[in-house]
This record gives C-alpha cells, sequence and structure tokens, in this order.
C-alpha cells in the first residue's frame, strides 16, 4: 500500500519536477530541446517594419541534426540542413538562413551578464507555454524574453527588448506540430552542392581595437588585411562586430537602428593624426555602440595606457 | 493675370470647373510661367487644407491624361526619396530597411555638418538630430561629388551589416541575430547587383 502511494506520489510528482526548476534549468533545456525535438511549424519574425514567415521543419536523426528551412515571404528560398552540411534547394547567391529560434547555446557568461527569471504562462501556436526573462545586468544590452513549450522546453516566441522594455524583434510560431518526423526523402542528402563551410575564425594582431568593451564580451574572430580591420564580439547572447578602415574623405558621425540592430560610424585618429573610420554594428543599445566605436584607438597607444593603470 | 483665370483655377482645384475650362487653363498653365506658380501654390494651399502631405507631384499632368483617358501616372510614386533617385538612394528609401528615410536625412545633415570640419579634425560622436527637415532639400542641394561620397558611405554601411550579420551568425558565435533584417537586407543587396 505504502510502495502504492510512493509510486503514486513518484508519478504525480515526475511532470512537476521536470516543468519545474529553475529559470537557468528552463533555458538548458531550451537549449537542448532545439537540437533534440522534432518539429514542424509556421514560424513568424519581423519587427515594426517587416514581417516574414518561415515553414521550420526539425528532427534529429542518427545522431544528426536535421532542418529544412522555406521562406513563405519575400524572394522564395528553401535550404536543407544535414548535420553540419547545408543544401540550397532553390537558387540563392545569399547567405543560408539561420533557424531564428535556433541560435542560443548555454554557457557561463550568459549567466554572468543577465538575471533569469521565471514568468508566467501563455498559450501560443495551440500550446501552453511557460515565459523565461533575460534581464540584463547593466544597460550595455537589450533584455529578451522567452516563451518555452511546457512539456519539451522548445522555444515558440522571442522577444528583444530595448531599455524601455519596448519590442525590437519578434519571432513566433503561428502553428507548430511537436513531434513530427521529417519525410524521409529529406534525409537522404540532396542533388544540389553543399553550401561551403563558413571559414574557420583568424586570430591576427590587429593595429586598431576597442578600448573598452562591455562585460562579458569576449573577441571571437579578428582579420586584418591592409588598413581593413573586422572584429566580432559576442557574450553568449548578443554580438557585435568592428570595423576600422582608412577613410579617402573626412567622415561624418553617423547611427542607425534597424529593428534589434544598430549601427554607429565615426571618425577616431591616433596620435600621429592618422585617420580611420569605425563602424561598430551589433545588436546592442546605440548608446553601447557609440562607447565602443569611442574607445577605438591604435593598438600601441592602447597597451601603453594598460602599463599606466595597472 | 486677370480675374477669370484665377476664378478658373479656383474652380479647378475644386473640381468645378467644366472640361472646356479645364483644357483651356492647362494649355495656358504652359506657356505661362505665373499662372504656374499660382496653380502650384493653390495645390500646396489644398493640400495642406486637406492635411495631405505637401510634397506633391503636379497634378495637371494627371489631369490631362485623365482628360485624355490615358492611363493615370501613379501618383503613389509622389513618395519623396523612392522617386528619380538613384539606386542606392533606393535601397534607402524602401520599406524594407526600416526607418531608412531618417537615414537619408542623417546622413544628409551630418554629412553637411563634416564638410565645416577643417582638414584633420575629428568631429566628436553627436547624437542625431532628430530631423525636421525636408529629406528630399537634402538630398537634392548635394553636389554631385557630395552625393558620390554620401552613396559610397551608405554602400559601405550596408556592406558592413551584411558582414557582421553572417559572422554572427555562424559558430563559434551562434549570437541572436534578428531574423527579419537578415532576410531583408539579403533580398535588397541581392536586388542590386
Amino acid at each position: 500500500m505504502i510502495k502504492h502511494a510512493l509510486l503514486m506520489l513518484a508519478l504525480l510528482w515526475g511532470p512537476f519536477a521536470s516543468a519545474d526548476g529553475s529559470a537557468y534549468d528552463w533555458f538548458d533545456r531550451m537549449v537542448q530541446a532545439a537540437r533534440e525535438q522534432s518539429y514542424s511549424g509556421i514560424l513568424v519574425a519581423g519587427n515594426q517594419r517587416h514581417w516574414d514567415s518561415l515553414l521550420v521543419q526539425h528532427t534529429l536523426h542518427n545522431g544528426a541534426e536535421y532542418e529544412r528551412l522555406q521562406r513563405l515571404t519575400g524572394a522564395p528560398l528553401e535550404q536543407l540542413r544535414q548535420g553540419e552540411q547545408v543544401f540550397l534547394l532553390t537558387p540563392n547567391n545569399g547567405q543560408p538562413l539561420q533557424n531564428p529560434l535556433h541560435s542560443f547555446l548555454s554557457g557561463p557568461d550568459l549567466r554572468e551578464q543577465y538575471e533569469l527569471t521565471l514568468g508566467g504562462s501563455d498559450r501560443i501556436a495551440g500550446h501552453f507555454v511557460r515565459l523565461i526573462v533575460l534581464q540584463p545586468k547593466d544597460q550595455h544590452r537589450y533584455a529578451m524574453r522567452l516563451w518555452l513549450e511546457q512539456k519539451t522546453a522548445l522555444l515558440l516566441r522571442s522577444e528583444l527588448l530595448d531599455e524601455r522594455q519596448q519590442v525590437l524583434e519578434r519571432v513566433q510560431f503561428a502553428q507548430l506540430e511537436i513531434g513530427s518526423k521529417m519525410p524521409a526523402s529529406l534525409l537522404v542528402p540532396p542533388a544540389a552542392e553543399p553550401v561551403a563551410p563558413a571559414a574557420t575564425p583568424h586570430d591576427d594582431e590587429v593595429s586598431w581595437q576597442p578600448g573598452w568593451l562591455p562585460a562579458g564580451f569576449s573577441r571571437l574572430t579578428a582579420r586584418q588585411q591592409g588598413d581593413d580591420i573586422k572584429l566580432l564580439y559576442a557574450d553568449g547572447l548578443a554580438a557585435f562586430s568592428v570595423f576600422v578602415d582608412r577613410p579617402a574623405t573626412a567622415i561624418a558621425p553617423l547611427q542607425r537602428r534597424w529593428g534589434g540592430t544598430a549601427a554607429v560610424v565615426q571618425q577616431v585618429q591616433n596620435e600621429a593624426g592618422e585617420r580611420r573610420r569605425v563602424t561598430v554594428v551589433g545588436e546592442l543599445p546605440v548608446t553601447t555602440l557609440q562607447k565602443i566605436a569611442a574607445s577605438v584607438q591604435a593598438v600601441a597607444a592602447a597597451a601603453a595606457a594598460q602599463q599606466e593603470q595597472p | 493675370m486677370n480675374e477669370r483665370i484665377n476664378e478658373s483655377l479656383s474652380a479647378l482645384m475644386d473640381g468645378e470647373a467644366d472640361e472646356l475650362e479645364v483644357r483651356r487653363l492647362l494649355n495656358q498653365l504652359e506657356q505661362d510661367d505665373e499662372l504656374r506658380a499660382t496653380w502650384h501654390r493653390y495645390q500646396l494651399l489644398g493640400a495642406v487644407m486637406r492635411g495631405e502631405p505637401v510634397a506633391t507631384v503636379d497634378l495637371s499632368r494627371g489631369i490631362r491624361q485623365a482628360l485624355d483617358g490615358e492611363p493615370m501616372d501613379e501618383l503613389g510614386s509622389a513618395a519623396p526619396l523612392a522617386a528619380g533617385t538613384s539606386p542606392r538612394w533606393r535601397w534607402l528609401a524602401s520599406g524594407a530597411v526600416a526607418a531608412s528615410v531618417m537615414l537619408a536625412v542623417l546622413l544628409g545633415v551630418q554629412w553637411q555638418q563634416a564638410q565645416q570640419y577643417p582638414a584633420g579634425g575629428v568631429p566628436l560622436a553627436q547624437q542625431a538630430e532628430p530631423a525636421a527637415v525636408v529629406e528630399q532639400q537634402l538630398a537634392q542641394n548635394l553636389s554631385p561629388e557630395q552625393q558620390a561620397e554620401l552613396e559610397a558611405a551608405q554602400r559601405k554601411l550596408q556592406e558592413y551589416v551584411l558582414q557582421h550579420t553572417e559572422q554572427a551568425t555562424v559558430a563559434p558565435a551562434r549570437a541572436i541575430t534578428p531574423f527579419a533584417r537578415v532576410v531583408n537586407f539579403g533580398q535588397e543587396a541581392g536586388a542590386q547587383q
């Protein structure tokens, strides 16, 4: 009898235990679910000015991820990802699409820079969901809200929010079937040639770089060709690129924002009077990008400054 | 200019002139600079009173086409930057690149400011002013060389934004990149090539 009661308790407790847990647990389960779950649905993504919809199919087959993305708005585009290989099934000279709900990584950086809290429940695309909020611990990055399916922790909706909690970008499933397998025809390599894999990141010595970075950002690639410098930084969630080049004429400072992405262009010079155009592009507040751009200096100067301030 | 023509113009603007009167007026408009100026004033006045955007096109052509039974030009093309501008301006003015008209304004304003800096001077980062300026005028006031430099700067920025998107979406970054923009920029850039 007691044995039965314990079994009942365990059975009852089981689903609650997995459905509860901390926001961090939910986040980790989400990253795992994005890789392991099979699903098929219609995704709607956009900002205040523009919306796109996308058919998404995903499955894990023999330990490899298979994903089909088909753009349903604008120019037709269909692509198939089989493990590490990407095939474009429609003529396209652009870059492959990235599943916008599939690009999170769980890492220690994230936990240092963002406070994760559990929010309420809701219903999206016919599924019950749990909200988790990623609030940055400083003012240098944006907040995010993520809605995860109650049982599988699949991400069904995400919002990028500015400092006034205004939504800059939103991605959401309009319809979703969880557990649906991809047709077998998509699990065999298509006739098309796979897209060339992305080049391995460079780690060049560069002559100009930012003297200030928001906490938690680390450099992922550094490339210098002549006077042209290209740097990429990320904090586990957001990323920004710094471009330095030698302008032909005087450069006017400029700042622009498109949904969640912003760009800042400004001119800097070193002690010898050499001028450079600095362009910082990223999914960060304009004020952060400005601060980064303004801090860009010749590396010799940066080293000297560091020696002065041990 | 006589009173009668003025009255006729007024009637035309109010849609009360008969067809013969309209044809006569349009012919006169073509030959008479002063009359044409009055016509534009009337048009502007009417637009303002009706709460319409003031950047109107010349309606007289459309009216004549309508009278002659020709297909009308699309009046919607009166959108300030999209009409009669270079492809680069078009890229900026297209709805896909959000609020791009503002970019044109900012580039225009700040580009002109940059011209005032002494050679070798370093402009400080400045807050973009809310631009209550008519963007088309700014674009038009630039000399061809300035226009070319402005376009080159815009091309460069577009290229950098695309490069950022490209390198931020692949491992090891795999950062969140707004999906809609990725799609739009790809499309827009593709259309220009």
